[in-house]
């Protein structure tokens, strides 16, 4: 079972993760998590002291904690590129200055980095817009690179793959055949998947009203900065860091938004994609980096009809779509202390499975505070 | 030409805009800039706009355009509210397809949002027109600066409204939101509740408005005690940004006084808000659970009332359309 520590600035509670109850709990985690939230307020999505306040948060959750593995997130680059007009000369100081507050955690834990770009940007070429249609289209995740289509007619089939700012059309049939993936990958499957060409966003039914700068480009390829060894893969960095944490403590950074340009040498080049599908920023590469599985093990297909879900009895009702929780991910199976920190909300606790993680609580970039997830059953211990 | 559909009532000439940016004079004729288009289609709880004593637990079509008659110094939506609908990606949608998406989506009802209805009148006007031919019951946020010409609109098709009265005195009004005169909105809150389910929402900022608590309460009072009342703890955006957030504490002492007025007060945009239930007012049984998950408003968790009233004393909590579970087929 997991607890939340929630930090609303100056008021603080507990919840039960799984039923989101309210809870009254003590123990030597719960203390560390309350400590450090009270500590350090989140100062927003598209603020950029925020990246500050990962290491910050990092180095006291180290200090109080102890642990052997860390995973830190970085989501600024990404949200400032995305819903900020942000010059490339920024971005690249962004970046710039993670790898700073990165060398700084590092001399003071003696951690070994395994640091992971998450991939480039490329300027909104377009929109496109499918509320025409008489079938359903739903966009995947803040950005809209992949949609899902649901019960077209004929003459919507016959648009979308006539349209010139659509790269592709895949069937279920075909998705399966690609994917492949267990039961619950399989359900959620849209009965069709677009891929919008790169530079394009879908603006769907759930889209986000808010204006956009820069999308993700088709990074097949994302820089690997790791004294661990190369991969070919990012489903492969979870067994890299495995195999060195009986001599080693680690820390996994991830950092949105860094793609060649911006990422500083030196760096190898880890593949982003199963075949034609590319990762973009969020769940479905945050998960197959820790799990080391691709997708169709651990989330779902950009797309999908989330809200269907969103009963009222849905259990983890503070871990956003997810239905699954408490995957097997890098956190969760390492023996050792573990930890995590970082500004992508909900795929901070998700994607780390450590003992404790600290994250901002921010929904569609509004900021309402921070929580800390904790493993009750290490906090009891 | 005046303008009649808000009390700045602008004088546009041919071609030109007034305060919201959302009509001009054509022919003679006021006319909307941007006709049925949407910058904002999503399926959401109703609870989360927040409507609380409206159709509970049903899925709820929000729907919003772009602009706004209010210039709010906090405002949440300001990139939406504020920013001129030519950068912003808006939706082409008549009526009919608007309805549409309802029915695919599995929402009980539509509720016009994000932004201030009143930018797009006659467009939500045939759009509720069409749901009400599709038996799909429509809501509306509003500011409630509405001309009597317009309220009267917007009463014959919204059935539940939500109004936010973000103070009681004018002064706030103008140095915050940027009009003169509270009264329209006072007048136009008195107007609605006679004829339509309303609730009133108020954005509380410490030190600028907390003092008004009792005087907003006292006012929603001498209306109808039974008004569902949001407050919520506001988080200033847009020019107030760097403005501190109220204090929980403070704020919840405040409100314990004014429920004694009002017995159906909520606090919200809080994560983990003791205040999103609904608590029967003659015994005190939480009677509607909700959890706050972000956002102004909640999420149920728990429905225990029977037949509409407390399964421990029976009592009649007021509620406007029936309970509505999430996956009802519509």
């Amino acid at each position: 079972m997991s607890l939340g520590i929630i930090d609303v600035v100056e008021w603080q509670t507990a919840v039960n993760m799984r039923q989101g109850t309210k809870v009254d709990v003590r123990g030597p985690l719960v203390e560390i998590a309350q400590k450090t939230l009270d500590t350090h307020p989140y100062p927003g999505d598209l603020d950029p002291e925020s990246i500050d306040w990962v290491a910050s948060v990092a180095l006291d959750l180290y200090k109080s904690y102890q642990p052997r593995l860390m995973m830190l997130s970085y989501a600024q680059p990404y949200f400032l590129s995305v819903f900020q007009e942000t010059p490339q000369n920024e971005r690249k100081a962004m970046v710039e200055q993670i790898f700073r507050e990165i060398n700084r955690f590092c001399e003071e834990t003696a951690m070994t980095p395994v640091i992971l770009g998450t991939g480039g940007f490329v300027p909104v070429a377009g929109y496109i817009d499918l509320s025409h249609l008489d079938g359903l289209v739903l966009g995947g995740g803040m950005v809209g690179r992949y949609a899902g289509m649901y019960n077209p007619t004929k003459q919507d089939l016959a648009y979308v793959k006539s349209s010139k700012f659509i790269k592709s059309v895949f069937s279920k049939d075909e998705l399966i055949a690609h994917f492949g993936g267990d039961e619950e990958f399989i359900k959620r499957l849209p009965d069709y998947l677009l891929t919008a060409r790169e530079g394009y966003i879908f603006k769907t039914f759930g889209s986000i009203p808010r204006p956009f700068y820069m999308l993700p480009a088709e990074n097949e390829t994302i820089p690997l900065y790791s004294p661990l060894g190369e991969v070919d893969s990012i489903t492969g960095i979870r067994k890299l860091i495995e195999n060195a944490l009986p001599t080693q403590d680690i820390a996994l950074v991830i950092i949105e938004g860094a793609g060649f340009e911006e990422f500083p040498q030196p760096y190898s080049i880890c593949g982003n994609n199963l075949g034609w599908y590319q990762y973009a920023p969020g769940d479905g590469q945050y998960l197959t980096i820790t799990t080391g599985n691709h997708l169709a093990y651990h989330s779902y297909l950009p797309g999908f009809k989330h809200y269907v879900e969103d009963s009222e009895d849905r259990e983890y009702p503070f871990s956003g779509l997810f239905a699954r929780n408490e995957l097997d991910t890098l956190g969760y199976s390492f023996a050792g202390r573990s930890a995590a920190v970082g500004t992508r909300s909900i795929l901070t606790h998700m994607s780390s499975g450590a003992d404790i993680t600290i994250e901002c609580f921010a929904r569609g970039l509004y900021n309402y505070g921070t929580i800390a997830v904790v493993n009750s059953s290490i906090n009891n211990d | 030409m005046k303008c009649s559909y808000c009390e700045w009532r602008c004088e546009l000439k041919e071609g030109n805009t007034g305060v919201c940016g959302s009509y001009t004079q054509v022919n003679g004729v006021i006319k909307e800039r941007y006709p049925h288009r949407w910058t904002s289609l999503n399926a959401v709880h109703i609870e989360s706009l927040p409507f609380y004593h409206a159709y509970p637990g049903s899925r709820t079509l929000l729907i919003g355009s772009s602009g706004c008659n209010f210039d709010c110094s906090y405002c949440s939506n300001s990139y939406i509210a504020r920013e001129s609908p030519s950068k912003l990606y808006l939706f082409d949608l008549e009526p009919k397809q608007v309805v549409r998406r309802a029915r695919q989506t599995g929402c009980h009802n539509i509720v016009f949002a994000v932004n201030e209805p009143m930018v797009s009148l006659q467009s939500i006007k045939e759009v509720a027109e069409e749901a009400q031919g599709a038996g799909i019951p429509v809501g509306c946020m509003t500011n409630g600066y509405q001309t009597p010409e317009s309220v009267e609109v917007l009463s014959s098709i919204c059935s539940f409204i939500n109004i936010s009265l973000k103070s009681i005195s004018s002064r706030f009004y103008y140095k915050y939101v940027g009009i003169r005169n509270i009264e329209p909105i006072l007048r136009n809150i008195k107007y609605l509740a006679a004829r339509n389910h309303i609730e009133i929402t108020t954005p509380i900022i410490q030190s600028l408005n907390d003092h008004e608590i009792d005087g907003i309460a006292a006012f929603i009072y001498s209306i109808d005690p039974q008004i569902p009342w949001h407050v919520f703890r506001l988080l200033p955006e847009y020019k107030m940004k760097d403005y501190h957030h109220p204090g929980i504490e403070e704020i919840s002492f405040k409100l314990e006084e004014a429920r004694k007025l009002l017995p159906f007060i909520y606090f919200g945009n809080f994560v983990g808000s003791d205040w999103v239930s609904t608590l029967c007012p003659d015994c005190g049984t939480n009677v509607i659970e909700r959890i706050n998950l972000g956002g102004c408003g909640g999420k149920i968790t728990k429905y225990l009332l029977q037949d509409g009233k407390c399964p421990d004393c029976s009592s009649k909590i007021p509620l406007f359309g029936e309970r509505v579970e999430w996956d009802a087929v519509v």
